[in-house]
């Protein structure tokens, strides 16, 4: 074995593979050396005048390779001439070899692409010096990702060599060049690319606008309570529970920006030792922390080990974790803030599969490109739409209601409206969709109706022996009564209607 | 003979490493025919065809010699001449907006060898009428253009040159207006009124790790040993409609599976199945529009 290992052509071999596979990924990803013809005129007018390793640029031609190729020849204070294609150019300005005239600095915003910025540093500093608040948006594949929060500026500083990020570079390779430190305790390094884009995007605020809320301070957790299981959906059998987390003060900010997201997690298993797959459900709180001990608890519901964790990687957020079965997570969270300082974050379940398993309808069948909601996807609010939400509205209206009476008369609406949503549709998803809601009405219709009759009469009987019901009252019991006959399922909701039907006689 | 087996053996890795990175990054657009419509007093130019919504970016968008005209260029585009044989279009079924639309097709060898190709159109509008790109409308099958009227200021580098970097992207400040449709949409009980169960899950396989060949490998993975497990436990078909790596050499530690509001069960279950740590996390609002497949998974570092 070892005559093997130590063999040399297997050296050989892993040498060529490393060397193959590090040109492969050089020419895949590198920085383009040329450019168009257009963008290398800009270029050359931009670099006029400037300064290359302290040296003079006297001036700046534009040179072509091929038709499309074009690169720059550069002719210096020394009487040099010196070819420049263009990397090397985003290399020197990243080491500041390259500096441009006017305290201006080049920019090269994507590593693909030769478009190209000037950062006017000037102008930067006074956008940044002149700041109230910060406009943070965070960026791609952060879990807050193009979502804004607008910060309140403590102080500005150019990095010096006592700070962490001196010298230091990001993904890019461009240095950190500022810091500006926050009013809620955090701090943002900017390069000049990342100043750049600030500019760009107007993310220093002079003046912040009346309806916008500056968040000068971070969010502090207080403590977790439960929220028991109650019913949500009584159409559907969902059943919604909670967590509230209260915090110090009142939470100035949406609820979109708590987002979820579920991580996975190989743990060894200390029985077995083998590594098990364990599912984590996270809500995440930005410009939160924790400053004392919380306790969570160990279970609630479907949850378990519900625990407040500060997170490690991100600045001022605080993570609201727990242990999930994924098979229990049918539905995601619901984040709701209070007006008692808390958020409350709402947890679905039911033991209803259809809920989300393929029906076997034929306008379910996926064929080509079908639209996945019954909506239209160019925002225009269509007939079917409106009638369609006015009915979702009437169920949910209904299911909030606590007079069981009340509720049946406004389901009794709502199927009205997804009957002209059903005339109003154009495609088969919609049909199909106003359709199955109806379907659920009519199947759940017969079950409540009995039970609110059966109420009714218990309690008119608990009331007074000697006086007669209502006539307008056992009227709109028994219209009910037939409605419910019309759709009841079983023999025994039959038997029910009938009896039903001859005491309100 | 192990000299011989030694080279072989290189042989093949050098082609399986090209062959790898030539399918992650020859990925583009074909246009196969393009429409002319108005869709509440705004004109919409859309191109019908196959496209890869991860190269929107890409298009750049001029102005022409004239005022009145558009220059258009879509990298990593084909046109279908079968379907789309005419280069100069003067006749629309809208009339009273365009006047003419130029299609030109440009594939070129690079001295390395790559092969690039383009499509530049340009179009001359009756009135001051300004190309911009409508990603709302786009997808994998439209690119759509939305004709306005008033010239947007795009962002320039050198204003003179009128060179464009970005479009600026400026953030909603004040408190977030929530309409009806989408009040019913983000709410987990109303939405499942809102949206229907399909039996096909069209996956996108994105590489966002340092090994090249990452993608192709857990897409293979994906369709070759997995597909019958999760298409058992999901119900539906699993549909990979894409496998690229991610323009912006994003390397993410773990995988990450971003999935619709209404597929949460079905990202959990491809995460169940996978190997590996996966990350789930719901497809950012930003870019939920731009999405034309239900399930992206960008494949981290931690795949092997």
């Amino acid at each position: 074995m070892w005559e093997r290992i130590l063999n040399k052509k297997i050296y050989i071999i892993t040498l060529a593979v490393f060397l193959f596979q590090a040109c492969l990924s050089q020419s895949a990803f590198a920085f383009p050396e040329y450019t168009s013809r257009q963008k290398a005129l800009a270029l050359a007018a931009v670099l006029d005048h400037g300064y290359f390793k302290a040296i003079k640029i006297s001036s700046v031609f534009v040179k072509n390779r091929g038709k499309e190729d074009y690169y720059l020849q550069a002719i210096l204070d020394d009487g040099s001439s010196r070819k420049w294609l263009l990397n090397r150019i985003r290399e020197w300005t990243q080491t500041d070899e390259l500096i441009l005239s006017n305290n201006r600095a080049l920019v090269f915003p994507s590593a693909e692409s030769t478009d190209f910025g000037v950062l006017e540093k000037n102008d930067f500093y006074r956008s940044v010096l002149t700041a109230t608040a910060f406009v943070k948006t965070y960026g791609r594949h952060d879990i807050l990702e193009a979502k804004s929060l607008v910060l309140g500026v403590q102080r500005f500083r150019i990095l010096e060599p006592e700070d962490s990020k001196f010298l230091s570079t990001d993904k890019l390779g461009d240095r950190y060049r500022y810091v500006l430190e926050l009013e809620n305790g955090t701090r943002e390094f900017f390069t000049y690319n990342d100043a750049f884009a600030l500019l760009q995007r107007s993310a220093f605020l002079a003046e912040v606008p009346e309806n916008v809320k500056v968040l000068r301070k971070t969010f502090k957790v207080i403590e977790l309570k439960k929220i028991p299981l109650q019913i949500e959906d009584e159409l559907r059998d969902i059943w919604r529970f909670g967590i509230e987390v209260v915090f110090d003060g009142p939470i100035e900010t949406s609820p979109d920006s708590f987002p979820y997201q579920v991580v996975e997690l190989k743990l060894k298993d200390p029985e077995t030792g083998r590594y098990k797959a364990q599912f984590f459900l996270q809500i995440i709180f930005p410009n939160s922390e924790k400053t004392g001990a919380i306790s969570g608890f160990k279970n609630h519901e479907y949850l378990r080990f519900v625990e407040l964790d500060t997170d490690v990687e991100h600045q001022k957020r605080v993570i609201l974790r727990a242990m999930v079965n994924p098979d229990a997570l049918n539905l995601p969270p619901f984040i709701e803030i209070t007006g008692r300082n808390s958020i409350v974050v709402n947890f679905y379940s039911s033991t209803d599969q259809s809920l989300t398993q393929p029906p076997d309808l034929l306008a379910s069948r996926a064929v080509g490109q079908l639209p996945r909601s019954v909506f239209t996807p160019d925002q225009q609010e269509t007939e079917f739409e409106r009638n369609y939400m006015e009915a979702v509205g009437l169920i949910r209206e209904a299911q909030a209601q606590l007079n069981s009476d009340d509720r049946i008369e406004t389901y009794f609406i709502a199927l009205k409206a997804l009957k002209q949503a059903a005339l109003s549709a154009v495609v088969d998803i919609q049909i199909a969709q106003a359709l199955k809601q109806r379907d659920i009405l009519l199947r759940t219709m017969p079950k409540l109706i009995i039970r609110n009759v059966q109420m009714s009469i218990l309690a008119l009987n608990l009331e007074s022996t000697d006086t007669k019901a209502d006539p307008e009252f056992s009227k709109k019991l028994l219209k009910q009564l037939i409605h419910a006959e019309r759709y009841a399922t079983t023999r025994e909701q039959q038997l029910k209607i009938t009896t039903l039907r001859s005491i309100l006689r | 003979m192990k000299q011989f087996s030694s080279t072989l053996a290189l042989r093949l890795l050098f082609m399986f490493l090209s062959a790898t990175l030539s399918l992650s990054a020859n990925s583009g657009h074909m246009l196969d025919r393009f429409e002319l419509f108005v869709d509440k007093n705004i004109p919409y130019l859309t191109f019908k065809g196959f496209f890869d919504p991860g190269k929107f970016p890409h298009i750049n968008i001029t102005q022409g010699s004239s005022k009145t005209e558009t220059t258009v260029i879509l990298p990593n585009t084909f046109i279908n001449n079968i379907l789309l044989p005419e280069r100069d279009i003067t006749s629309f079924a809208l009339s009273g907006i365009l006047d003419k639309m130029s299609l030109a097709e440009k594939i070129t060898k690079t001295e390395n060898g790559e092969i690039n190709f383009l499509v530049t159109f340009t179009v001359s509008s009756k009135e001051k009428h300004f190309l911009v790109l409508d990603t709302k409308r786009s997808d994998s099958r439209q690119l759509t253009f939305a004709l306005q009227r008033k010239q947007i200021k795009v962002v320039s580098a050198v204003a003179s040159e009128g060179m464009q970097i970005t479009s600026p992207v400026k953030a909603e400040l004040g408190p977030v207006k929530i309409t009806p449709r989408e009040q019913l949409l983000l709410h987990p009980v109303t939405a499942l009124m809102a949206y229907r169960h399909f039996d096909q899950l069209n996956v996108a396989v994105l590489n966002a790790s340092p090994n090249l060949g990452a993608a192709q490998s857990f897409a293979v993975m994906l369709d070759r040993k997995q597909k019958r497990t999760i298409e058992k436990r999901m119900g539906m078909k699993l549909n990979i409609v894409n496998i690229s790596s991610v323009r912006e050499q994003t390397i993410l530690p773990k995988t990450k599976i971003y999935f619709h509001a209404n597929l949460l069960k079905a990202a959990l279950i491809l995460a169940e199945v996978l190997p590996g740590e996966q990350v789930l996390e719901p497809v950012p609002e930003s870019r939920n529009n731009k999405l034309s497949t239900d399930v992206e998974i960008y494949v981290g570092k931690n795949f092997e």
